[in-house]
C-alpha cells in the first residue's frame, strides 16, 4: 500500500477572518507540495493543522485513510515537523540537542556524529547552541530529518538563513526523500530548486496568485 | 519499535536538569526570593523569639509555596518560545510522561534547593531540632505536590502573555491543602502530638497528584499549544 | 442524534419557550419564600429576627456549590465529547457562581456580627466558601486572557476538573485546620431540629435561587450563542426578526 496524505475540505478561520476554506488535496507517496501565499495567509497554520497541533474548523486530514487525530500515534511515528522556531535548547550543545531530539522521537541512533558531519556542524558539535548563527541552527534542525525514517515531512520555511551549501544539503535530503517514496509539504515563498515537479497549494488571495 | 519508558524518562530528565542548571538565573532566583521573603517577617513583626518560632511554620511554608508557583511560570514558557513544545507534542512518548520529566526536573532544580536551605531559615526563626526535622519532612512531601499541581496551571497558561500573576492566582487555591497539612504537622510537632497519620495524609496527596497531574498537564499542553 | 440536539441552534430554539415559565416559577418560589421567611416563620428563640438572613445565606451558598458542580459536569462533557453548548454553559455559569459565593460570604459575615461579635471569623465553612470564591476568580481570570474560543473552552474545562478533584480535599483540610487552631466551633446549621414553618420558606428560597440561576444562565447562554455563531445564517435570521 502506498502512503497517502489527504486534506478533506479543510477550513480555518482566525477570529472572524477566514484563512482558507474547502481546501481539498491528495498527496501521494513521492510527492512534494509547496504551500505558497503572502505573509499571514495561513501557511504555518496549515502546516500545524497537518501536524495535528491545531484542529481545523471543518474538514479533516487523513493519513492512509485514517483521521490523524484518531490515529495519532501511528501518524506521529511517520511524521516529522520542523517549524518556524527551531525547537533548539540554547543551553545545550549541538550534540546534546541532537541526542535529546533523538530520544524524543524514539530512535536509538548511535551514529549522531555521522549525522552532525553530514549536516556540516562537525566543528561546532560541542558548542552550545546559543553561540551558533541562524544558519547553523537551521542546519541543526535539518539534521533531524536524517535520523528519522519518517514518511511525511512538514517543513515551515526550511530555507530561511541557509547559505548555498545548506540549501544544497536541503535539496539533497529532499531528493533522497522523494526517491524513498516520502511526502514533503513545504511552506516557503522561494522557488524550490529541485529537479522534480513540485505541486503548489496557493493560500490567501487567489486573485493575486 | 520497543519503547523503553523508564530509560527515556531518565535521559530526558537528565537533559532537562542540565538545561536548568546551565542558566543559573532560572534556579537561583526563586531560591533567593524564598530566603528574602522569610527574612522579611522578623523585620515586619519584630524579633520576639517565641513569636517568631510560632510564626515560623507558616512563614516558611508560604514563602516556599510562592517561590514554587512563581518559578513554575518558566517551566513550559521557554519551551513554547523556542518551539521545543512542538517537539514534545510529536514525540513518540506519551505527553504525560514528558510532562512528568518536566515536573521532576523542576522539583530537583527548584524544590530540592528550597528544602536544603530551609534548616538554615528555621534556625533564623528560632525552631528547635525536632521542628527542623518536621520542617524538612513536610517540605520533602509537600514540594513535589506543589510542582505537580503547579505544572497543570503552567501548561494551561503557556501561550498567555500576562504579568506573571495569573498563574499564582489560578493555582494558589489548590495549594491550600498542602499548606494546611504542612504547617499543621509542624504545629502538632511543636505540641508533641502524634503526627504519623498526617504525614500519611501528605503522602496520599503526593500519590494523588502523581496520578492526576501528569495526565492533566499533558492534556493542558496539547490545549495550550493549539492557542 | 445527541449532537444535533446539543447544537447551539437547537438549544436556542428549544429554550425560547422555556424562559417565561422559568421566570414564573422563580417569581412564585421567591415571593412565597421571602414573605413566609420574613413574616410567617417564627423568630428564633436564641437569635431573634437576626436568623432570617439564613433565607439568603444558605440558598446562595448552596447555589454557589451547585453551580461549581454543574460546571464540572459541563467541563467533562466538553473535554470528552467536544460539545459546544456545555462549554458555553460553563463559561456563563462562572461569573454567577462567583457572585453567589460573594453573596454567601457577605451574608455570612453579616450574620456573624450578632452571633460572634465580629464581622469575620475563620470558621471552617466560611473559609471553604472563601476558597471557592478564589477558585471562581481564577477561572474567570483564565477565561478572560485566552483569545481563541476552542482553546479557552478546553483550558477552562481542565482547570474546572482540577477544582472539582480538589474541592473535597480543600474542604476536609479546612475542617481539620479549624479544629487544629481553635478547637471545634459550634456549627451554625447544627440546630437540632428546624421547625417546619422555618424549613418550608428555606426550601422555597433554595428553589428560587436555583431557578434564578437557571434563568439567568439560560439568557446568558443564548446571548453567547448568538455572539459565537454570528456568521451563520440562522443568527442573521434571528436578528432580522428582532
Amino acid at each position: 500500500m502506498t502512503d497517502q496524505l489527504c486534506l478533506h475540505d479543510l477550513s480555518f478561520k482566525r477570529k472572524h477572518h477566514v484563512l482558507f476554506s474547502k481546501l481539498h488535496h491528495t498527496i501521494n507517496a513521492g510527492e512534494i507540495i509547496q504551500v505558497r501565499g503572502h505573509n499571514g495567509s495561513g501557511k504555518s497554520t496549515l502546516l500545524r493543522i497537518l501536524a495535528g497541533f491545531i484542529e481545523p474548523h471543518s474538514g479533516m486530514v487523513t493519513w492512509n485513510g485514517l483521521c490523524i487525530s484518531k490515529d495519532r500515534e501511528n501518524y506521529i511515528e511517520n511524521m516529522i515537523y520542523i517549524g518556524h522556531s527551531n525547537g533548539i535548547k540554547p543551553n545545550l550543545t549541538v550534540y546534546e540537542n541532537l541526542s535529546l531530539t533523538c530520544i524524543l522521537t524514539g530512535f536509538q541512533s548511535k551514529d549522531l556524529h555521522i549525522i552532525i558531519k553530514k549536516a556540516g556542524l562537525e566543528a561546532v558539535s560541542h558548542i552550545r547552541a546559543q553561540y551558533l548563527s541562524a544558519g547553523q541552527l537551521r542546519r541543526l534542525c535539518l539534521a533531524r530529518l536524517m535520523f528519522a525514517s519518517s514518511t511525511v515531512w512538514l517543513l515551515d520555511e526550511p530555507n530561511t538563513a541557509l547559505d548555498d551549501e545548506g540549501q544544497g544539503l536541503l535539496n539533497t535530503l529532499l531528493r533522497n526523500h522523494i526517491i524513498n517514496h516520502g511526502i514533503a509539504v513545504i511552506a516557503t515563498h522561494q522557488a524550490l530548486l529541485l529537479n522534480h515537479t513540485v505541486k503548489t497549494i496557493f493560500l490567501g488571495d487567489h486573485h493575486a496568485a | 519499535m520497543q519503547l523503553n519508558y523508564l530509560h527515556a524518562f531518565i535521559q530526558i530528565t537528565k537533559h532537562e536538569i542540565k538545561i536548568i542548571l546551565r542558566s543559573r538565573f532560572t534556579w537561583i532566583t526563586p531560591l533567593v526570593f524564598y530566603i528574602m521573603v522569610v527574612c522579611l517577617f522578623p523585620l515586619a513583626i519584630g524579633h520576639d523569639q517565641t513569636l517568631l518560632a510560632n510564626m515560623a511554620p507558616g512563614v516558611i511554608w508560604v514563602a516556599a509555596l510562592l517561590a514554587t508557583i512563581i518559578s513554575m511560570g518558566h517551566v513550559f514558557r521557554n519551551d513554547f518560545d523556542e518551539g521545543y513544545l512542538d517537539l514534545l507534542l510529536v514525540s513518540t512518548y506519551p505527553l504525560s510522561l514528558l510532562a512528568l520529566t518536566k515536573i521532576t526536573s523542576h522539583w530537583i532544580s527548584h524544590g530540592l534547593p528550597l528544602i536544603l536551605i530551609s534548616p538554615l531559615l528555621g534556625l533564623l526563626l528560632n525552631l528547635n531540632t525536632e521542628e527542623l526535622c518536621a520542617l524538612i519532612f513536610t517540605l520533602l512531601l509537600g514540594t513535589p505536590v506543589l510542582s505537580l499541581i503547579g505544572a497543570i496551571g503552567a501548561a494551561l497558561t503557556v501561550t498567555v502573555r500576562s504579568n506573571g500573576l495569573l498563574l499564582p492566582m489560578l493555582m494558589i487555591p489548590f495549594y491550600i491543602p498542602v499548606l494546611i497539612f504542612g504547617t499543621g504537622i509542624m504545629i502538632m510537632t511543636h505540641n508533641h502530638e502524634p503526627v504519623i497519620a498526617y504525614y500519611a495524609m501528605m503522602g496520599a496527596f503526593v500519590l494523588l497528584s502523581l496520578v492526576f497531574a501528569p495526565l492533566l498537564t499533558g492534556q493542558a499542553l496539547k490545549i495550550g499549544a493549539s492557542g | 442524534m445527541f449532537k444535533k440536539l446539543l447544537s447551539p441552534y437547537a438549544f436556542y430554539n428549544h429554550t425560547t419557550p422555556l424562559v417565561p415559565w422559568i421566570l414564573a416559577g422563580f417569581m412564585l418560589c421567591f415571593s412565597y419564600g421571602i414573605f413566609a421567611g420574613l413574616f410567617i416563620a417564627p423568630a428564633d428563640y436564641q437569635q431573634g429576627d437576626g436568623f432570617r438572613i439564613i433565607y439568603v445565606h444558605v440558598p446562595s451558598a448552596f447555589t454557589a456549590m451547585l453551580i461549581y458542580f454543574t460546571m464540572a459536569i459541563c467541563a467533562m462533557i466538553t473535554l470528552i465529547w467536544r460539545v459546544k453548548i456545555t462549554a458555553i454553559c460553563m463559561s456563563c455559569s462562572a461569573p454567577m457562581g462567583a457572585w453567589f459565593t460573594l453573596l454567601a460570604l457577605i451574608t455570612g459575615s453579616i450574620w456573624g456580627k450578632p452571633m460572634w461579635g465580629t464581622w469575620w471569623i475563620w470558621d471552617a465553612r466560611l473559609t471553604s466558601v472563601l476558597i471557592l470564591l478564589f477558585i471562581y476568580l481564577g477561572f474567570i481570570a483564565l477565561q478572560s486572557v485566552i483569545d481563541d474560543v476552542q482553546t479557552r473552552d478546553r483550558a477552562t474545562s481542565i482547570i474546572t476538573i482540577v477544582g472539582i478533584i480538589n474541592l473535597p480535599i480543600i474542604h476536609y483540610s479546612v475542617v481539620w485546620w479549624s479544629t487544629l487552631h481553635q478547637g471545634p466551633t459550634i456549627s451554625k446549621l447544627s440546630a437540632p431540629s428546624i421547625a417546619l414553618s422555618m424549613l418550608y420558606p428555606l426550601l422555597a428560597m433554595i428553589a428560587a435561587f436555583i431557578l434564578f440561576y437557571v434563568l439567568i444562565v439560560m439568557i446568558r447562554m443564548r446571548n453567547q450563542i448568538l455572539l459565537r455563531e454570528i456568521e451563520t445564517a440562522w443568527v442573521r435570521k434571528v436578528a432580522m426578526t428582532l
